[in-house]
């Protein structure tokens, strides 16, 4: 008697914790057609290209953000590097006048450099990521003020400007196609890698997974190697999409990457979460961008909005938590 | 204690002196803190900060506390722990005071010595019982040893032992700073070997030494003969040596992962997976399967999250992570700890089947009727060393209790 009221009582929070899961699928649903029935021109393929294109800098490293949040960290300095590596990418290209294919490569060996700073001064000075990756984000700014002098720099490389408007059949654009093959490979890692089952560990139980004869720090150093890397990545792209490499270009893409991963329903506690999750939460943040944008919604409620549904997504998660 | 805080702080603190109902009057604290200190026998300034002092300094700064509230009764529990000779002379010379000045003391100790020393009258406690009260003149270390031992602790498992086999694994002159010296022991097939000892005697850094998480100064370690060096926990799970943990929880589990993935997790980069880092699922879910089936982990299915299972399925799982990485050693650190009495003697049972299968079993336990019931051979330990080594009939209640509270045995004193 006892066992079977538990086996239901088991079912029913199944029950609530799925409805909970897939409530952020259905508010997409339900934003979509909202959007759709008060704009004309929010339900067509070109749209939702465009929203594709647009959220494409956030999600590129909103999937490296995923790999540390779900280690417990953070990374505050994702903003500085895109603005660093799209001013570097453009000093070589438009000063130097060298090509592409140095432009490209050097870019993203500076992503490596500083995604390797941001690991060491965590791993082997055990600064804790907050305040590691609050400094960084000034080094890095500031380095993109220095060495831009504080000017924009116009960018005409024709494969620079591929990687932020070229279409892909005339109509798919490329960073767009780039993030989500990103994403496809990052579910991959996660789930089908040694490393990628030890960010999982290291981030339920940090003395655990050492005690398993997990190389703790050396997993946290690459998580936050391939978040510079990212960022690098999306630094090229922004640089494309405008055609400007501006030291300024970084500012509050933080707060949106960061955003993005809490939205889709990742938890803050670390040792769980996943991609997909996040790439919902891009979805969201682009859908609503967009759709607010068509509606002529001024900007700062833009703005006032996003951050209500911040908070809201959290709560939701830890109901969710709580009912699990 | 906070460590931060000053002196005088720590004394009266959740109890400052005030002025008006909001402010401090650090002046009148600093000077009733001094006073204190003084009647301690020792002066320090009172507005450091408490964390540069020694630990007998702190262990001072914490009596002074007892002592600002006036008691009328104070409980003192293994106050010398941390104290050198000097100090701890210090310290009972202010007990003495105290008692003089009509203050009731209750001094919990294991050590022996001090009682001769300090104490008018002793009670003797043992599960949560007082087993008797005497006067201090009235007893010997053979009566309190006594009293202190159960004599009508019943086996609690009863095993199967089958002759001893090769030896598999075996430590010399293992040295760890501050915890351990010269630890030498040999691990033989169908060999359940004990470490016993009090808490803290050195067994869990013993443990962690052996398995490289804490480093060695010096020592060897062979496994199958063969000399290993361990200078990281990578070493040790390279070599076939496993470490479960006293604490699971904080240790040992990833709670929101599932049995299968906590099974597998150190095995998926030794034995699961290919030079890229690319996991063989196939591989892994049956090396789980096969081990999660052997030593009959009873839940739902393997992909139940490991955390939500009872204490000995959990504790079944991690040896399964050790067991699928190949261990030819098994450190088992207090192995049925929170784990109910129905489920231990299947831990038991697990443990004698991989030692028949030739992996090396060595346990810390502190139950002294676990140890009674399955060590074959136990090494007492005892404030950083082995004591002594008992094997079969000398396995004794009495002859357990006096290694590890450091007193020699009856036959070498009458040798004497």
């Amino acid at each position: 008697m006892e066992q079977l009221s538990i086996g239901q009582k088991n079912r029913a929070s199944m029950l609530k914790k799925r409805l909970l899961d897939y409530s952020l699928i259905l508010f997409t649903i339900i934003l979509c057609i909202g959007f759709s029935l008060a704009s004309p021109y929010f339900l067509n393929i070109k749209n939702f290209m465009n929203i594709l294109t647009s959220v494409s800098v956030v999600g590129i490293i909103a999937t490296g953000m995923t790999l540390i949040m779900i280690t417990r960290g953070i990374d505050l300095s994702v903003g500085s590097i895109i603005a660093m590596t799209g001013c570097v990418s453009a000093i070589i290209v438009m000063k130097y006048h060298m090509a592409w294919y140095v432009a490209i490569p050097a870019t993203l060996l500076i992503g490596v450099i500083v995604g390797s700073l941001n690991g060491i001064i965590i791993t082997k000075f055990k600064v804790v990521p907050f305040i590691a990756t609050l400094g960084t984000l000034n080094i890095f700014k500031g380095l993109a003020f220095i060495l831009t002098n504080g000017q924009a720099i116009y960018v005409s490389d024709k494969v620079i400007s591929y990687m932020g408007t070229g279409k892909i059949a005339g109509i798919i654009p490329f960073p767009g196609l780039l993030m989500l093959a990103l994403f496809v490979a990052f579910w991959w890692i996660s789930k089908k890698t040694v490393f990628g089952r030890q960010i999982y560990a290291v981030g339920g139980n940090p003395t655990a997974s050492r005690l398993a004869g997990i190389n703790t720090q050396k997993v946290l150093f690459k998580v936050y190697l391939i978040t510079g890397v990212l960022s690098a990545i999306a630094g090229l792209v922004m640089t494309g999409l405008t055609s400007t490499a501006m030291p300024s270009a970084g500012d509050g893409y933080n707060l949106d990457v960061i955003t993005t991963v809490y939205l889709g329903g990742n938890s803050a506690g670390g040792g769980e979460g996943s991609v997909w999750r996040t790439l919902l939460g891009v979805v969201i943040i682009g859908i609503l961008n967009n759709g607010m944008a068509l509606l002529s919604v001024p900007s700062y409620w833009q703005t006032f909005f996003k951050g209500c549904l911040l908070i809201v997504a959290v709560i939701m998660d830890m109901m969710r938590r709580k009912q699990a | 204690m906070a460590p931060a805080l000053s002196v005088a702080e720590n004394i009266f603190l959740g109890n400052y002196a005030m002025k008006s109902k909001y402010g401090i009057d650090w002046k009148k604290m600093e000077a009733e803190a001094e006073r204190l200190l003084n009647k301690l026998g020792v002066s320090f300034s009172v507005t450091q900060k408490t964390g540069n002092l020694s630990i007998a300094q702190q262990q001072m700064v914490e009596i002074a506390k007892a002592l600002s509230v006036n008691p009328k009764v104070l409980i003192m529990d293994e106050p010398t722990a941390a104290l050198n000779d000097q100090e701890t002379d210090a310290l009972f010379d202010v007990i003495r005071n105290l008692k003089a000045h009509g203050v009731a003391i209750i001094y919990i100790t294991h050590r022996f010595a001090e009682l001769y020393r300090l104490v008018d009258c002793v009670t003797i406690m043992r599960n949560g019982k007082t087993i008797g009260t005497f006067n201090i003149e009235d007893v010997t270390d053979d009566m309190l040893v006594k009293m202190m031992v159960n004599d009508d602790q019943k086996a609690i498992f009863s095993r199967t032992r089958l002759e001893q086999g090769e030896e598999l694994f075996r430590v010399e002159n293992i040295c760890i700073e501050d915890t351990c010296s010269d630890l030498s022991l040999t691990v033989h097939k169908n060999e359940f070997v004990v470490i016993f000892g009090l808490v803290g005697a050195g067994q869990t850094e013993f443990m962690k030494g052996l398995f490289g998480d804490i480093p060695i100064s010096s020592g060897k370690i062979f496994i199958n003969g063969k000399e290993v060096h361990i200078k990281n926990i990578k070493d040790a799970c390279k070599n076939g040596i496993g470490y479960v943990s006293d604490d699971r929880k904080n240790e040992g589990l990833i709670p929101l992962q599932s049995v299968q993935e906590n099974i597998c997790l150190t095995a998926y980069d030794s034995l699961l997976s290919n030079k890229l880092g690319i996991i063989d699922y196939s591989a892994a879910s049956s090396t789980a399967k096969h081990f999660f089936d052997q030593l009959r982990i009873r839940c739902k299915s393997i992909d139940q999250q490991i955390g939500s299972l009872s204490g000995g399925n959990q504790q079944k799982g991690m040896f399964c992570r050790w067991l699928a990485n190949d261990a030819k050693v098994l450190l088992l650190n207090m192995p049925t700890r929170g784990v109910d009495v129905g489920a231990r003697a299947e831990i038991y049972k697990t443990m004698e089947s991989l030692s028949e299968s030739g992996c090396a079993i060595l346990t810390v336990s502190l139950e002294i009727p676990e140890v009674l019931s399955i060590a074959d051979t136990v090494y007492v330990m005892h404030e950083g060393k082995i004591v002594s080594v008992l094997k079969g009939g000398q396995i004794t209640q009495e002859n357990l209790m006096r290694g590890a509270l450091g007193i020699q045995s009856e036959q070498q004193g009458k040798e004497e």
